[in-house]
């Protein structure tokens, strides 16, 4: 049980990882996006 | 000189598949309740006659049990794979043709294929309006070949036992000590995946679309199982577009970018370790922003977005979609199609580059990417460096590699051999009279399991691009080696002695 519930916990970290991932990404788009049109 | 296969050979390939169609009879009961459900009784007749057959074949096959003590070698995975890949889908077809919502047979045997390679393409016909068991199925496909293809991924691909070309893959350990561990460790990630990703999508489905609890709960998981396998199917025709909403397409993107992950990568993460420095993890993250950087010039110079919300929300979107080869789309196939330049060169890049290696994205696979462009990059230095001198030709993955000659060979085959797969769908469309660039755009979303359209792809397209579509899919899937083992397997079984 104690194992299930750790590796629930990583997985949960894991998750959290990828949402953290998205907004990054979300930021960085946001900056190109403001760069091109700025350029174009 | 070719060794003719012994009939245990045969018998025990037979037995592995027989087991695989036994898990698509199981499978079926979850359409087959839901189905009960909500009263689509003609949907359960059919799912009932699925069951009926995949079970027989199942317990037929389960007769040809070879004989105890025989060891599996990797070759005959191999042939199973390949077999499973081409044999499956025509069992999973019947509920789809007997729908009503395909033309012809070989319709549904591509729904179905794509389904089962996660690719997302499709040639169904009214699909606002096909049975929700049914439109489960089609999910419950993506579902089954996504965890089947990185179940293989990790058992064959990775494995150190033969010097072959699957060392492309760049591991040189098994993570896993068995087939038991590897698949316990896919099913919990992919349950956690499931219940976080599920959860929410209902949530936002009532609470956001404002639609019922069984409703919120049917578009949750289908969209779950099509978005973290990368699949591409959605259970209305107009694909992400139907939402409308930037909280869903985010929500989506996460199951994406989850679903492209190595499950190596997963379970570094899981274990604390550092990823950094890891090759996949930097090309992806490169060949991202490149291909990012493109489309959304593309789209700037096209004047389809004016200002940065709709470039970020339309850009990022596609871009994440074609690169992680889900092929969830916000905009309309005809809009897709009016993508020219560079908007339809990223986003055709980003397909054909793909996600990560035991995943279930296809493509060339940022693996290979990276050390390819590492091989380049040593080449020079060497070339440039004084004579003597010592280059270091390492890379991370889980701990430093060595990027041997062989491992260069094998990543460079592998991903001509890519190349030569995304030309020749594009040759035979070529053939037909379509242009170039949607040509090429289809012919790499078939081959590198993505699914995005410019409407090449439908009910009325030629039969003989359909059917090189089919093979695209199989042979892109599987990676090539797994086609080359079943036709070795074939012609030892005739020409061996």
């Amino acid at each position: 049980m104690r194992t299930h519930l750790r590796e629930i916990r990583q997985g949960l970290r894991g998750v959290g990882l990828e949402v953290l991932a998205l907004a990054g990404l979300a930021l960085v788009a946001t900056l190109v996006a403001w760069l091109v049109l700025a350029a174009v | 000189m070719l060794l003719r296969p012994s009939l245990d050979d045969h018998r025990s390939i037979a037995h592995d598949l027989g087991r695989i169609i036994g898990v698509v009879a199981l499978a079926a009961v979850v359409p087959l309740v839901w189905a009960i459900a909500k009263g689509e009784w003609r949907s359960a007749s059919h799912f009932v006659l699925l069951i009926g057959i995949s079970t027989a074949v199942a317990a037929g096959a389960d007769r040809l049990r070879p004989h105890p003590g025989r060891a599996v070698d990797w070759s005959h995975g191999m042939v199973v794979a390949a077999l499973t890949w081409l044999v499956v889908p025509a069992f999973a077809t019947i509920p789809l043709w007997a729908s009503g919502h395909y033309g012809r047979w070989i319709d549904s045997y591509f729904d179905a294929m794509s389904g089962l390679t996660t690719t997302g393409l499709s040639v169904i016909q009214d699909l606002d309006h096909l049975a929700e068991s049914v439109n489960l199925w089609r999910h419950i496909l993506q579902f089954l070949g996504g965890q089947g293809i990185v179940l293989a991924a990790l058992m064959f691909l990775a494995g150190s036992g033969a010097l072959s070309l699957f060392e492309g893959e760049g591991r040189e350990h098994r993570m896993f000590p068995n087939v038991k561990s590897t698949a316990r460790f896919i099913w919990l990630v992919s349950a956690a995946h499931a219940l976080i990703g599920i959860s929410v999508l209902t949530l936002d489905g009532i609470y956001v679309q404002g639609f019922g609890t069984g409703r919120a709960l049917f578009h949750a998981s289908t969209i779950f199982m099509a978005a973290f396998d990368t699949g591409g199917f959605t259970p209305m025709s107009t694909s992400i577009a139907y939402y409308n909403s930037p909280i869903f397409e985010g929500l989506v993107a996460v199951l994406m970018i989850a679903g492209a992950m190595s499950f190596g990568l997963h379970h570094a993460i899981w274990h604390r370790r550092r990823i950094g420095k890891n090759i996949e993890v930097r090309t992806i993250a490169f060949t991202f922003s490149v291909t990012l950087v493109v489309t959304m010039l593309g789209l700037a110079i096209l004047g389809v977005v004016d200002s940065v919300y709709p470039m970020v929300r339309i850009g990022l979107f596609q871009v994440l979609s074609a690169h992680t080869g889900t092929g969830f789309t916000t905009v309309s196939t005809p809009e897709l199609a009016s993508w020219s330049g560079l908007a339809f060169a990223g986003i055709a890049i980003a397909m054909a580059l793909g996600g990560m290696s035991s995943s279930t994205a296809g493509g060339v696979k940022s693996l290979r990417i990276g050390l390819a462009l590492r091989a380049m990059r040593d080449t020079v230095r060497e070339a440039l460096l004084p004579d003597g001198a010592v280059v270091a030709n390492t890379f991370d993955q889980y701990g430093t590699q060595r990027i041997s000659p062989t491992l260069i060979r094998s990543v460079f085959t592998i991903s001509l051999l890519y190349v030569g797969l995304y030309l020749l769908g594009a040759a035979v469309a070529l053939g037909y009279g379509y242009e170039l660039g949607p040509a090429l755009f289809e012919s790499i979303s078939a081959s590198a399991a993505v699914g995005l359209s410019v409407g090449i792809v439908s009910p009325e397209m030629p039969l003989l691009l359909q059917v090189v579509y089919i093979l695209q899919m199989w042979v892109g899937r599987l990676e090539f080696i797994a086609i080359a083992a079943l036709f070795g397997f074939a012609a030892s079984t005739v020409f061996g002695k």
